[in-house]
């Protein structure tokens, strides 16, 4: 008996059918593997005695990684759900029952949950570039995930931290690619700050995190020594520097005001506060041998627009950058507040663009015969440098501008300074380069003729001002230097740069990490002082109109330092160069875009070598 | 597109736009008993959710080849063998049915019943080319099984169901038949010979009139359920589609099987006449054929349209979407009695003028920024017309959205809204009976309206009914809050506290029991906060707005109020919350929790632009059965983004803005710790 129906027909069906069943095969066979998702759960209770947990969700790339094949290297990020409060107001205003996908439009509206995604990192792995698992939290959703630690090393916990949720969620990463919960850190917990911003781990594990914001509830607050500083509230001043165990627990939080005033003209504070302050830590890191920590003020994080047409004063955004004396673990105290110096842009006429407005970030030498530090400052769109951290009131100067290497980011680039955007700022551990990642400024922002300029991260050449010591001549002070770079020997130079997205203006990345693991002959990974890669992250805060695209790149370092895009870290799923966390799929489900703001390079513990 | 099409397949399709809304504008309202599931993964459709045009298409064309394979093979014991077209057809629609579900299942993998589904499909024309192509009944009846529970998965309720099922039963009979009968046109009923027209026309008009009545049963039970929607939206010109159709197949057989009867009787009759008939019977039967597969296209797209607005009831709320030409906004009026009505207008991005004149609304994070554009009707011209009056649209602080105050004479059965020379019209019933509840219009009526939309957004629409508002008395867990709060105030040794109150019996009622509680405590109540004095606010939403906002005024260049701004527990809404530099609450629930976060999702799916409350969250928690019993907690709320520059116009500004789906958009409420209750301050 033939399988093969006689008829015209039959036949024609037949083969009809069979190529019904060849399609869907194909068609079904990889979304029936992509549903294949292990669900791991690792719980908490939390200081309010409930349960928080991060949720595991590991693809099957991520169990081959774990069975076979070689050791693999990860980039954690921290990322958040996107959600209506983040979209352009085109989109919210399409939202219902508009005929462009209204079903994604309401659930990218709706809050979904935060989460840390894991990458594949291995370079030359097949999975290169792949997100292998989501290690989602909850309860707390619109968390605003925010900042880590700067680095991590082998045994170190990741402390990450929400903006919005004032929460910071303590992860062991012993068995990666899986996540495990050590700890949650609740406001309730850290009445004196709010906003957390930024960690530093500290040799014994533990951690110092910046609070931004001001005591949780406006008024008096006591902290953990007895000082008392009086605030405005959740998320206004002043912010707090808080020590934490590995368990989330607050070991210390500390005033990072001081007991005096602070300059009335340059701290404002909304509400007015009897003892202004500016005194919002965003940047920390911290030198152990030199029991020196350094912070950098931000800007009072919160915004009431009382005038909508007005902007929001420019004395919000700090010039303020502060060492700590940390001697005693356990009682850190400020020990100076430093003005940055305002440059020869600064005239008066644009105060919020003056070099020294919002310093955000700041970041120490390493090694032990340097006692330097740099701080950048987001508006000014100036670097600046201290030679000695301990002293009792280091003196800053501005060492470079980015007016200097705006043009080389890409497109526009003139008076490439003001609102250059800066982010993340780091030094090499051998403290010969100097790595920043700046977002650029939209066309317009300064005017109808601003071209605006692109942005990218820039490598500066920082051995000869390091190796100055004390002895550093470098400033930033005439109009030829703002463009030409420092006219003295030992000023930064641009080592090399590379342009994310630069044929947009405003379209950079505003943060960074350095991959500190290199993997040996013997199949191990140890730390380097040599990194040969970093990666950058294009998304800000999207409240604050700096959304980005949400795409995270890896740039390559040369032995020579030159910087260049690795088009082989490629998206999953479009096969485009960086990969792209808006996407429809995750693997913890249809939830959408994400918002990646920072990252970390990390591998399991048994996979790295002392 | 994030979703797929598989779970259709099988479970309800969720209503939504595959359509633009109709010329007359109105969209849909609120899905009766829309209960949103903890995961956003799984969210319920609401009135505004649109099936992706691609899962619509694709739906279309899935029930539409459906219901001509299953016609093909339901109709074959009567009908014979099928002609060579008929076949063909046939296989075309068995070949657009697999294709159609092989796209719907390409990221959501394969299903029994999917895979089910094709194999019917795919035999009927296979048995069609067969010796005893009689066989293919089997699979059509199979086929017509899935058409029917396909057709009645976006239904709820048993009736619904089974009459969309029926629908589908008498859609597919009435497909197959007259398919049959174009491929045999050139034949007259009653003709000698093979051919069997005749009584496949009896059954197509039997089938056409069972489509027909249950069409407009489903209508009669579901919705539009007024003149204006159903001739208005695009759902009800589909719905009116669905019945009409099969009249329509009905009427021209009806016609061709009496006029191919006469043709028959009365013998040869000339050439000519026999050419006419012929003629007209292939137009009929053209007719007949098209208006069948256009019926099963117009029911299979219901489902992926907007779901039809709920009826108006007296003294219910009335809360439904209409397009002023930009998009979908929430309409929603109450109390729906003869007299005064609020009238409220909302969606994202939403703008209208302040109602006091020049000066600018009180502007909260919950509105546009600079760097966005206008609202969705560019931004001013609001206005709600009935008979001859005409009342403009505008704020009211402390509330999401514009607000009309209109009077609704008794028996009237619609008004206008309008917006930039465009006008849609509403239907309303406010009956005859003149009980509105107190306070639904006045001060509070925007909070008292909150509170029935969360029950709304529970239960539906017969949840609706417009009862005692929020602010006519105070609960006395918020009175106990209230107390605490003071009681803290003291321990933490505030100097004082100013109390901003205003004339609602709740707020009155507050008022007294936090000067008691002063009193006990030994705290002043002051006139004003003075510089690190506390504010207790009890007022209503639109007081307490402007009350806050007075004191961020003064805080700006002044230390004011250092002491802390606290809210009353009723206070905890997005209009309040965005006037304030912080405050602080008194709250039994984490609004970032999951219970709150549903009530929030079940909101924003079914009513956008409407700001969640606790009022609301209460009214929903209720209707669903679930309670707020959680201890009361402080929690601080504050505006949090960092302060940027207003940057190059429509370049950035502030883009999340308008994020009227969250508990304090553009801000965060978390909790700060137990609301201490000590003996003794």
């Amino acid at each position: 008996m033939s399988l093969i129906p006689k008829s015209r027909w039959g036949r024609r069906s037949a083969f009809a059918l069979l190529g019904a069943a060849v399609v869907a095969g194909v068609a079904v066979l990889p979304a029936q593997a992509q549903n294949s998702i292990d669900v791991v759960r690792s719980e908490v209770t939390g200081a309010d005695d409930k349960t928080y947990w991060v949720e595991n969700n590991l693809t099957p790339e991520a169990r081959q990684q774990s069975a076979d094949g070689p050791r693999k290297e990860y980039m954690v990020v921290w990322a958040g759900d996107e959600n209506v409060a983040d979209t352009a107001v085109s989109d919210v205003r399409n939202l219902p029952g508009s005929l462009a996908d209204p079903i994604d439009k309401v659930r990218d509206a709706l809050p979904g949950p935060d989460f840390m995604a894991v990458v594949d990192a291995t370079k030359g792995s097949p999975d290169y570039g792949k997100v292998v698992n989501t290690a989602t939290v909850g309860p707390l959703v619109e968390n605003e995930p925010h900042h880590m630690q700067y680095s991590w090393r082998k045994g170190d916990k990741i402390y990450a931290g929400g903006l919005y949720s004032a929460a910071t969620y303590v992860f062991d990463v012993t068995a990666l690619p899986e996540l495990k919960l050590s700890g949650i850190s609740l406001p309730s917990q850290t009445l004196c700050g709010s906003v957390p911003d930024a960690y530093w781990v500290l040799n014994d594990g533990t951690a110092y995190g910046t609070y931004m914001g001001g005591p949780v509830a406006p008024g008096p607050c006591r902290y953990t020594h007895g000082e008392v500083r009086t605030g405005n509230g959740f998320a206004g001043s002043p912010g707090s520097v808080v020590r934490l165990g590995e368990d989330g627990e607050n070991l210390v939080e500390a005033p990072a005001a001081t007991e005096t005033p602070e300059d009335p003209t340059q701290c404002l504070n909304m509400p007015a506060l009897g003892n202004p302050t500016c005194a919002n830590p965003h940047g920390i890191q911290v030198r152990e041998d030199l029991d020196t920590m350094v912070t950098s003020d931000y800007a009072e994080p919160r915004s009431i627009i009382l005038d909508p047409v007005k902007n929001p004063s420019p004395y919000l955004r700090r010039p303020t950058v502060r060492t700590w004396d940390i001697s005693d673990l356990n009682h850190p105290k400020v020990k100076s507040v430093a003005y940055l110096p305002t440059g020869p842009r600064s005239n008066g006429q644009d105060p919020l663009r003056n070099e020294n407005r919002a310093a955000m970030e700041t970041t120490v030498t390493n090694r032990p015969e340097n006692k330097g530090a740099f701080a950048q400052t987001m508006q000014g769109g100036a670097i600046f440098y201290t030679p000695d951290i301990t002293v009792e009131n280091p003196e800053w100067r501005e060492v470079f501008d980015l007016g200097t290497v705006a043009p080389e980011f890409g497109v526009g680039g003139e008076n490439g300074g003001p609102s250059a955007n800066g982010g993340w700022l780091q030094t090499s551990p051998d403290d010969r380069t100097l790595y920043h990642a700046t977002i650029g400024r939209k066309a317009g922002t300064l005017g109808p003729d601003d071209k605006g300029t692109a942005g990218g991260v820039v490598a500066l050449d920082i051995e000869k001002l390091v190796g100055a010591g004390t002895g550093t001549t470098c400033s930033i002070d005439t109009e030829e230097e703002i463009t030409a770079g420092g006219a003295e020997p030992d000023c930064p130079t641009v080592r090399s740069s590379v342009g994310i997205n630069p044929d947009e203006t405003g379209a950079g990345p505003h943060w960074g990490a350095l991959d500190n693991l290199d993997l040996g002959e013997d199949g191990f990974y140890r730390e380097t002082d040599q990194p040969q890669r970093l990666a950058t992250a294009n998304y800000f805060v999207a409240r604050t109109g700096l959304d980005g695209d949400h795409r995270v790149c890896m740039v390559d370092i040369a032995r020579d330092g030159a910087l260049t895009l690795d088009e082989t870290f490629v998206d999953e799923d479009t096969g485009e160069t960086c990969i792209n966390f808006n996407r429809e799929n995750w693997p913890h489900g249809a939830f959408g875009n994400a918002k990646p703001h920072s990252m970390l390079f990390v591998a399991a513990d048994e996979d790295i070598k002392d | 597109m994030s979703v797929t099409l598989l779970p259709y397949l099988v479970a309800p399709v969720p209503a939504g736009g595959l359509l633009p809304a109709g010329p007359a504008g109105t969209v849909p309202a609120l899905v009766a008993g829309a209960v949103v599931p903890a995961h956003p993964a799984v969210l319920a459709a609401g009135p505004f959710d649109g099936a992706p045009a691609g899962i619509a298409v694709a739906r279309l064309v899935l029930l539409t080849g459906l219901a001509l394979v299953a016609g093909a093979g339901l109709v074959r014991p009567v009908a014979g063998p099928p002609l060579r077209a008929e076949r063909v057809v046939a296989a075309a629609a068995a070949l657009a049915v697999a294709g159609a579900a092989v796209a719907a299942t390409t990221r959501s993998g394969w299903t029994a019943w999917g895979i089910g589904l094709v194999a019917v499909a795919v035999a009927v024309p296979v048995l069609l080319g067969t010796r005893r192509p009689v066989t293919a009944a089997l699979p059509g009846a199979a086929a017509t099984g899935f058409l029917a529970v396909l057709l009645a998965s976006a239904r709820s309720g048993p009736v619904a169901t089974a009459l969309d099922a029926g629908y589908a039963v008498a859609a597919a009979l009435l497909t197959g038949a007259a398919l049959h009968l174009l491929t045999r046109r050139g034949a007259a009923p009653g003709a000698p010979g093979r051919d069997r027209s005749a009584p496949l026309e009896w059954i197509a008009v039997v089938a056409g009139v069972l489509a027909t009545a249950v069409a407009f049963a489903q209508i009669l039970l579901t919705g539009p359920f007024s003149g204006i929607d159903l001739v208005g939206t695009g759902y009800g010109r589909a719905a009116l589609a669905a019945a009409l159709a099969p009249a329509v197949v009905t009427g021209v057989l009806a016609f061709d099987l009496f006029a191919g009867r006469g043709t028959a009787r009365t013998g040869t009759g000339t050439g000519r006449a026999r050419a006419r008939a012929a003629a007209l019977r292939e137009r009929t039967r053209t007719v007949a054929a098209v208006a069948a597969v256009l019926g099963v296209a117009a029911a299979s797209v219901l489902a992926a349209l907007p779901v039809p607005a709920a009826a108006a009831e007296p003294g219910r709320l009335l809360a439904r979407g209409v397009d002023l030409g930009s998009g979908p906004l929430t309409l929603v009026v109450t109390p729906m009695r003869p007299g005064p009505n609020l009238v409220q207008l909302t969606g994202p991005g939403l703008v209208v003028p302040d109602a006091t004149g020049p000066d600018p609304a009180p502007v909260t994070t919950a509105e546009p920024m600079a760097g966005h554009g206008p609202g969705p009707a560019g931004g001013t011209g609001f206005g709600v017309r009935v008979a001859d009056r005409e009342v403009p649209v505008t704020a009211r602080p402390g509330a999401p959205g514009g607000w009309a105050l209109v009077d609704l004479p008794a028996g009237t059965r619609s008004l206008d809204v309008l917006a930039g020379g465009i006008s849609r019209t509403v239907p309303v019933d406010v009956g005859s009976d003149r009980v509105a509840p107190a306070g639904a219009t006045g001060p509070d009526g925007p909070e008292c309206a909150s509170a029935v939309l969360g029950a709304v957004v529970a239960a539906g629409p017969a949840a609706g009914a417009v009862g005692a508002c929020p602010a006519e008395s105070l609960r006395p867990a918020d009175e106990r809050a209230l107390r605490d709060t003071v009681r803290s105030l003291a321990v933490r040794g505030a100097p004082g506290i100013a109390l901003a109150a205003d004339a609602s019996p709740r707020s009155r009622a507050a008022a007294d029991a936090v000067r008691a509680e002063a009193a006990a405590a030994g705290i002043p109540v002051l006139p004003q906060a003075g510089a690190d004095g506390a504010l207790v606010v009890v007022s209503g939403w639109q007081d307490a707005a402007r009350a806050v906002r007075e004191v961020a005024l003064a805080a700006h260049d002044t230390p004011t109020a250092l002491g802390g701004t606290y809210l009353a527990p009723w206070l905890l809404t997005g209009g309040v919350l965005g006037t304030a530099q912080s405050a602080v609450l008194p709250l039994p629930f984490g609004p970032q929790e999951p219970l709150p976060q549903r009530y929030v999702r079940a909101l924003a799916a079914t009513a956008p632009g409407s700001a969640p409350s606790t009022s609301g969250l209460l009214a929903w928690a209720d209707a669903t059965g679930q309670r707020i019993e959680e201890p009361f907690g402080l929690y601080g709320a504050a505006p949090v983004a960092v302060p940027m520059s207003i940057e190059p116009p429509g370049e950035s500004g502030h883009h999340g803005g308008p994020n009227t789906a969250a508990w304090f958009p553009g801000g965060a409420v978390v909790h700060i710790g137990p609301l201490a209750v000590p003996t003794t301050p």
